[in-house]
């Protein structure tokens, strides 16, 4: 796989993956001298950050953790690159001023800790050899404030029996919003669906394979689905009992990315032409 | 983001240092989805203290500094001595050393060596409108609130990077579209003295990102100054308006707000939660640093009561030296009038464990930075308690 991420500080670093889903302070959580994370608390204690890929949601504490950074760079420990999903100003500073490549916009649970992972942060990707990623398109169709959720058949070849929105996989060139509208005409028979938002995309990583989820909410003025064999079922359901349902990974994180991603008037003025 | 052809050359073209501090501008504004960089007419760098620093930010400071200036105006945060008598505040010489160090490194590139937190009492205070790039919280939402200037919460290394070029990405506070009330304060309870301050520390912990609006905020530019640097403590808040008395309240009201009560049993709380000490080793005054007139008014405290317990007061040195009568007083009556440094960024516990003060601000970082048990209470209070 190969995820484009944004670029925080350019320059390139590979090396074995060193993965916290918690967020990491520098400042008397890892010794500026060695890189080893001296904080009893982080579930990483006693591990040592210089060389790895450091992947973790952000920074935590003190800003003084900027100078630990660059201090780690100064004596060549510090990771050979940096992926953090929200880049606050902690991180941000440290990378620039210890040169230290790094990207942004990735969460950490895309990566499992130890496997081999290259940054190149001038092009703001990060690639992993041996995992396969596919774009999904996933749409939640609502109908007078209830979204559609459908149970995924014996027959399909993933998750069978778990629950989720309208789906399906973005084949070739294929643009995401057509794919999007092929899928709602053939999985549930409704025409004319109104793009009501979109989010950005939910990344689900399932063992060699990682799924890019790119969600869509639609506006239908129907509640009549007829079910193609992807699905056994479905239910029309208030948002806040989707986390509820067994669904397929990221089902609820997917819905709540759309629902407070960019609405479509938004989205539609963007690609008109400039005022 | 967009650059001029001037600040293409200095991130392309500049001093190692030079492109290193627009690499760091630039980076900042492209993750806040700042357009451009914009002058600032005057940096205020924090950092400079070795006790929040350390051995790693020393480093970075003296390999960043050796070869740029600034370019624009540029004043510094307290550092963790008084340069003049650090040998009285116990600090051992090679702790003495390390700050130094850093002291010559911003010396080497033309900083105003103000070492104060209160840059805005230092000659000419900024106009409204005036952009900066202003770090020290407390300075900034001064600055913004009671001044009406413009700059966003800095970190050291944001600030100094626009030092040595000018420039600050435009976003935040900025911008006229952020710089709106998001809600509306009604304090019911009485205030005074450092109970601004726990206005400021409890209000903090109510706010939700949003720049709070007062209808009613009595009060002193000094009173705002307390309150200002509790809230900024306990918040990222680094603007607030108050109706009939801020610069900029008449433009910032829009839409519905809600409305926050703070109580008099907020500021109860407030006292409670900072609170951690028992009998005071010392009552510390300062966080952010005295005015001239602030030292005045504690001179008559101090002939008042004559407190039996080790007072440090902690201003700027050119505070000190506009209130010298005040100042002998003071140290006549048995305090320390220190001046380069503030209360919670001096190395306190090579003296002290239990500090008494009126500060909200110090009380919040004492215990993190200086491992101090803390007593937060009113100045009057604690002179008379201790005499």
């Amino acid at each position: 796989m190969r995820i484009q991420a944004k670029r925080l500080f350019g320059g390139r670093g590979q090396g074995p993956a060193m993965v916290s889903s918690n967020p990491i302070s520098f400042l008397g959580g890892v010794a500026p001298t060695t890189g080893e994370i001296i904080d009893t608390h982080s579930p990483l204690s006693g591990r040592n950050v210089s060389g790895r890929i450091l992947a973790f949601p952000g920074g935590k504490g003190s800003t003084v953790g900027s100078y630990v950074l660059y201090g780690l760079a100064r004596r060549g420990r510090a990771p050979a690159a940096i992926i953090v999903e929200r880049p606050d100003t902690i991180v941000t500073v440290g990378a620039v001023i210890g040169k230290i490549p790094a990207v942004y916009g990735i969460p950490p649970d895309v990566l499992h800790d130890g496997e081999w992972v290259e940054v190149d942060a001038d092009k703001a990707t990060v690639r992993v050899r041996d995992v396969t990623s596919y774009d999904v398109v996933t749409c939640f169709l609502r109908n007078r404030g209830r979204i559609l959720l459908l149970r995924r058949s014996a027959k399909v070849g993933t998750f069978q029996g778990t629950w989720a929105g309208v789906s399906g996989y973005v084949e070739g060139d294929e643009v995401f919003l057509e794919r999007a509208l092929k899928e709602i005409i053939e999985e549930v028979g409704i025409a004319d669906p109104v793009l009501a938002a979109t989010g950005e995309p939910v990344y689900a990583r399932n063992g060699d394979r990682l799924f890019i989820v790119h969600p869509y909410i639609f506006e239908v003025d129907t509640r009549n689905v007829r079910l193609d064999w992807e699905h056994a079922e479905y239910r029309w359901v208030k948002p806040a009992e989707i986390s509820a349902f067994k669904g397929v990974p990221k089902l609820a994180e997917a819905y709540q990315s759309a629902a407070n991603g960019v609405p479509a008037r938004m989205a539609n003025r963007r690609r008109g032409p400039p005022p | 983001m967009y650059l001029t052809p001037e600040q293409e050359k200095l991130l392309q073209d500049g001093r190692p240092s030079e492109q290193t501090a627009m690499k760091l501008l630039v980076t900042l504004g492209e993750v806040h989805g700042a357009g451009r960089l914009i002058p600032v007419t005057w940096a205020h760098v924090s950092g400079a203290s070795y006790l929040t620093i350390g051995d790693t930010g020393l480093e970075f400071l003296e390999d960043f500094c050796h070869d740029v200036s600034v370019r624009v105006k540029t004043t510094v945060n307290p550092i963790s001595i008084d340069l003049e008598r650090w040998r009285e505040m116990g600090v051992p010489k090679e702790y003495a050393e390390k700050q130094m160090k850093i002291v010559e490194a911003y010396r080497g590139i033309g900083v105003e060596e103000t070492y104060s937190c209160t840059p805005y009492l230092i000659g000419q205070p900024p106009s409204k409108g005036e952009h900066l790039a202003w770090a020290e919280s407390s300075a900034a939402i001064y600055a913004n609130a009671v001044l009406g200037a413009r700059t966003n919460r800095e970190g050291g290394p944001s600030a100094l990077s626009s030092a040595v070029t000018g420039f600050t990405p435009e976003f935040g506070l900025h911008l006229d579209e952020n710089r709106k009330a998001g809600v509306k304060v009604n304090v019911e309870a009485k205030l005074g003295g450092m109970r601004y301050s726990l206005l400021g520390l409890a209000l903090g912990t109510m706010l939700d990102g949003e720049i709070p609006y007062f209808q009613k905020l009595p009060g002193s530019d000094e009173d705002l100054k307390w309150f200002g640097a509790a809230l900024a403590s306990t918040s990222d808040a680094t603007l607030f308006h108050v109706e009939k008395r801020t610069p900029e309240w008449r433009n910032s009201l829009h839409g519905r707000l809600r409305t926050i009560r703070v109580t008099e049993k907020d500021l109860k709380d407030a006292q409670r939660s900072f609170s951690t000490g028992e009998e005071a080793d010392a009552i510390g005054i300062g966080s952010p640093q005295l005015s001239a007139k602030e030292l005045e008014a504690i001179a008559v405290l101090m002939k008042r009561y004559r407190p039996k317990l080790p007072v440090w007061v902690f201003s700027s040195r050119d505070a000190k030296s506009r209130a010298g009568d005040a100042v002998k007083t003071i140290e006549r009556y048995g305090g320390r009038v220190w001046a380069d440094t503030c209360l919670e960024v001096s190395p306190l516990y090579y003296m002290f464990k239990t500090m008494a003060t009126p500060s909200g601000k110090g009380a919040y970082y004492l215990p993190s930075l200086c491992k101090q048990k803390v007593i937060l209470e009113d100045l009057a209070k604690l002179l008379r308690r201790y005499s």
